[in-house]
């Protein structure tokens, strides 16, 4: 199983029992999980440097953890650095642009230069919808850039429906179902309007439990094949694992 | 969990009617369709009629559904604090006509906790011997409920929680012992673990919010838990039948 989408940092705010590397091990043997492809919520929600900086050190060390890199678009020369520190090593698998109420609109002038910038190293951006409008926001990014190749984590008060419809439109964008949006319907209907090659799973650890997002997905009405696909075919496929 | 995973289910959160913000299907054959699949020998319903429109009219339609279910599905009544005229007599009516606890929603239709009307409601409840569950999703929700409810002696359930005030839910619940929560919003990594701890396992029960959200989605993360299976046997079964007994 590959988790195409998880947050690094979340364990070590809540000072749990568990360290965060305890709890991601433990679940990776429990679930079968070959790697997860995380993003630093540091990095999303505080200081960018420091928060891309954690994570890479946790994925020079453990095969388990690819990274995406977080870039902000009111930092644009630190994006521009961090893109070019990281995406050299072969750990870090893609870009992180954060939720828009913590960054910009994906239609805004900001997101689009950092676009620019992150097309040269022809890895997927990962974004985050919060209403359908961030899913025009995604289209008109994906067909103003060429190439660009894009993966959309719902989070609740998303439409979904109106979302997937939008995203149909173009072949280059894949959808990662989470436990952050359970909402009974979302993967059938990613399935059906996306279709099969374009729904991913993650877990949306360590911010919830990878259990919530599996339990979706082994509930979903969907043909077994369809399963497997979005468990790990898809995700070995759209991150190049 | 090879124990728990063949009990008999006990859900405080379910839903049956048309849901008017998604095209997601909540007949009661979706429903019992998902309790059969998943062992739920019973659970507790609202209609949505009740709650997005006029209460009276739902909470007759959730009478329908439960006649037509066997006992299967239970309802649980609603009334919206907004309209004040008819309240009490609502409430008598159904318990009358055997509504064992109530359901309320004052995220969905836009009310305070701490309204007046509803500590009027939260007493009259009281005094009839309702349980009751009431939303509590935003930070400073649970401390207005704990000071509606501290007085009462039926049992209240917070439901649609989130991490983002379970440090203030616990804290009242430890000064209420009457409150109790629901698993739904439970979504973090050692949720269920650090609930249980901090207040015990006698007050976290099963809600799963289904058909809206996949069953599995609650479910799982329940089962997959280091809850003891006794714990589990609680949240699951017990401590929802003790309340509606009761």
């Amino acid at each position: 199983m590959v988790d195409a989408f998880g947050e690094w940092g979340w364990q070590t705010l809540r000072a749990g029992d568990e360290s965060e590397w305890q709890l991601l091990e433990k679940c990776a043997q429990r679930y079968g999980v070959s790697h997860y492809c995380l993003a630093s919520a540091e990095a999303m929600r505080g200081d960018l440097i420091k928060g891309n900086e954690r994570l890479a050190q946790v994925t020079r060390t453990n095969s388990l953890v690819k990274g995406y890199v977080v870039v902000n678009p009111n930092h644009l020369d630190e994006s521009a650095g961090e893109m070019k520190k990281y995406l050299s090593e072969g750990q870090f698998i893609g870009i992180a642009i954060p939720p828009p109420r913590l960054s910009h609109p994906l239609g805004s002038w900001r997101t689009a230069e950092v676009v620019k910038m992150a097309r040269r190293y022809d890895v997927p951006l990962l974004t985050f919808l919060e209403t359908e409008k961030d899913a025009e926001g995604l289209l008109s990014l994906v067909r103003t850039f060429s190439g660009l190749r894009a993966l959309a984590v719902l989070l609740r008060g998303c439409d979904w429906w109106v979302a997937f419809r939008i995203l149909s439109e173009s072949p280059n964008v894949a959808t990662i179902v989470t436990g952050l949006l359970t909402e009974r319907g979302v993967i059938e209907q990613g399935v059906a309007l996306l279709g099969d090659r374009r729904v991913l799973f993650g877990s949306g650890m360590t911010k919830v439990h990878i259990s919530r997002a599996l339990g979706m997905i082994l509930e979903a009405d969907i043909t077994d094949r369809q399963r497997q696909l979005i468990l790990e075919g898809n995700a070995r496929s759209w991150l190049s694992l | 969990m090879a124990t728990t995973e063949r009990i008999p289910i006990v859900d405080c959160d379910t839903w049956v009617g048309f849901y008017p913000f998604q095209d997601i299907d909540l007949t009661p054959a979706t429903l019992t369709g998902i309790m059969r699949r998943f062992n739920v020998a019973r659970a507790i319903f609202v209609h949505t009629t009740a709650v997005f429109f006029d209460p009276k009219v739902g909470n007759d339609m959730a009478i329908m559904v439960a006649r037509e279910n066997g006992g299967l599905l239970l309802p649980a009544a609603t009334v919206n604090p907004l309209f004040y005229r008819g309240l009490a007599k609502e409430v008598e009516k159904r318990k009358e006509q055997g509504f064992r606890l109530f359901r309320f929603f004052p995220r969905l239709q836009s009310w305070l906790p701490r309204s007046a009307v509803f500590k009027d409601l939260a007493n009259f409840l009281n005094g009839l011997g309702l349980p009751f569950l009431i939303e509590c999703p935003f930070s400073g929700w649970a401390t207005d409920i704990g000071q509606v409810v501290a007085g009462l002696s039926v049992p209240v359930v917070l439901t649609g929680t989130a991490e983002d005030n379970l440090a203030e839910i616990l804290s009242v619940m430890k000064e209420i012992t009457n409150l109790h929560l629901s698993t739904q919003g439970l979504d973090h990594p050692g949720a269920l673990e650090e609930v249980v701890a901090e207040v015990g396992p006698g007050r976290l029960i099963f809600g799963s919010g289904a058909p809206i959200h996949y069953f599995q989605s609650s479910l799982m993360p329940l089962l997959h838990s280091d809850l003891s299976d006794e714990a589990k046997t609680l949240v699951l079964v017990e401590n929802l039948r003790r309340i509606v007994q009761a």
